[in-house]
């Protein structure tokens, strides 16, 4: 049911009403859509399953909707719309893929692809008995493990690359060390425009490095 | 501040863009799209059609809702109509039955001398808004 004062979440945290995120919503501006649709691109490369199901433009209509319809709720209190809807974006593709990877979720898959072929490469075996092999918690520690390793060694590829620009190797480091941007500024005694064109490089590189994982996963 | 140990690297470095992303000067925000090769334009267009999308949809969901709502209150206001007896004398000794249950129910009820002498249709009308009444009550 539509409410149109001030509701409450299930953990009592002060949410939108319904009204006050379309009016939200309708009154973000140009820069908010362009800001918004980035993010939204930035979450495929992170899963690239998810181009199976859908295109980022999608992503950001299916989570305003979610917003509108109340399925997700804005907590207006502790952030703007814009930071919600962009970790809205996140959770709901983070949840889309994970439906993906348990088989969950619906995916387009053609017959061709359902032709598996079985260890010798022969005949086609019945697509049913391969979807029925459950992987083994073992198997998903190992695959956590390797994930994590994986993790370690983009961290370790992108200070290569960055190794050319200390500023940026500087920000890098306070940042996995758990401090915020503004902290960071401070303690690299920098102007605000020398932090967020330091911090713009440091970015695009870390972008790059994400495509470039996407691209050899595809 | 200390480091979350336990999020992984690359959650770490999605946090780092999408904080440069929601916060940086809009003029680093366009060089940083910029140097990405992609069009500011076609990304603002793309992203307001996505949520002109969404509102376009949210409303139709709406108004489908609004119009089931009415649909059935019209088939629950034909149906109580439908238990209204055609003839004066009936409706009457409906009405009285009804105004009885309903203050029994503690409603009060006021339209009783207003309604002495009044018109077979108006009868119609006071009984549907009394059969209304004690139906929500019973749904309650």
């Amino acid at each position: 049911m539509e409410t149109n004062g001030e509701s409450q979440d299930d953990s009592k945290e002060p949410v939108a009403s319904l009204a006050e995120v379309q009016d939200a919503i309708q009154a973000l501006s140009d820069p908010d859509h362009r800001r918004l649709m980035k993010a939204a691109r930035l979450f495929f490369p992170f899963h690239p399953a998810l181009s199976e199901l859908y295109e980022p433009k999608d992503l950001l209509s299916k989570t305003t909707l979610a917003a509108l319809s109340g399925e997700r709720k804005w907590p207006k209190s502790r952030v703007d719309i814009a930071k919600f809807l962009v970790e809205a974006m996140r959770s709901i593709a983070w949840n889309d893929a994970r439906k993906l990877k348990d088989g969950t979720q619906p995916r387009f898959v053609s017959e061709q692809d359902l032709q598996v072929a079985d260890e010798e490469g022969g005949r086609p075996s019945n697509p049913l008995e391969v979807l029925a092999e459950k992987v083994p918690s073992v198997e998903d520690e190992m695959l956590e493990k390797e994930h994590q390793a994986i993790g370690q060694a983009n961290l370790a590829l992108l200070r290569a690359q960055l190794a050319d620009d200390a500023d940026v190797i500087k920000i890098l480091d306070l940042y996995l060390k758990g401090f915020s941007k503004r902290d960071i500024r401070r303690r690299l005694g920098m102007t605000e425009g020398q932090f967020w064109s330091t911090d713009r490089r440091l970015n695009r590189r870390v972008e790059q490095i994400l495509k470039s994982l996407q691209d050899n996963e595809t | 501040m200390k480091p979350n140990r336990k999020k992984i690297i690359d959650e770490l470095l999605l946090d780092q863009i999408l904080e440069f992303i929601l916060e940086a000067p809009e003029d680093e925000f366009l060089q940083f799209v910029a140097d990405s090769g992609e069009d500011p334009v076609q990304l603002g267009r793309e992203g307001r059609d996505a949520i002109a999308a969404a509102v376009k949809r949210y409303g139709k969901t709406k108004l489908h809702g609004a119009r089931q709502q009415h649909d059935e209150l019209k088939e629950r206001i034909a149906k109580l109509r439908r238990d209204i007896p055609a003839g004066y004398e009936d409706k009457k000794a409906l009405f009285t039955t009804l105004v009885k249950k309903a203050q029994m129910s503690g409603h009060k009820v006021s339209y009783q001398n207003r309604l002495k002498d009044s018109a077979s249709e108006d009868l119609d009308v006071v009984i549907a808004e009394l059969l209304v009444l004690l139906k929500n009550d019973r749904d309650r």
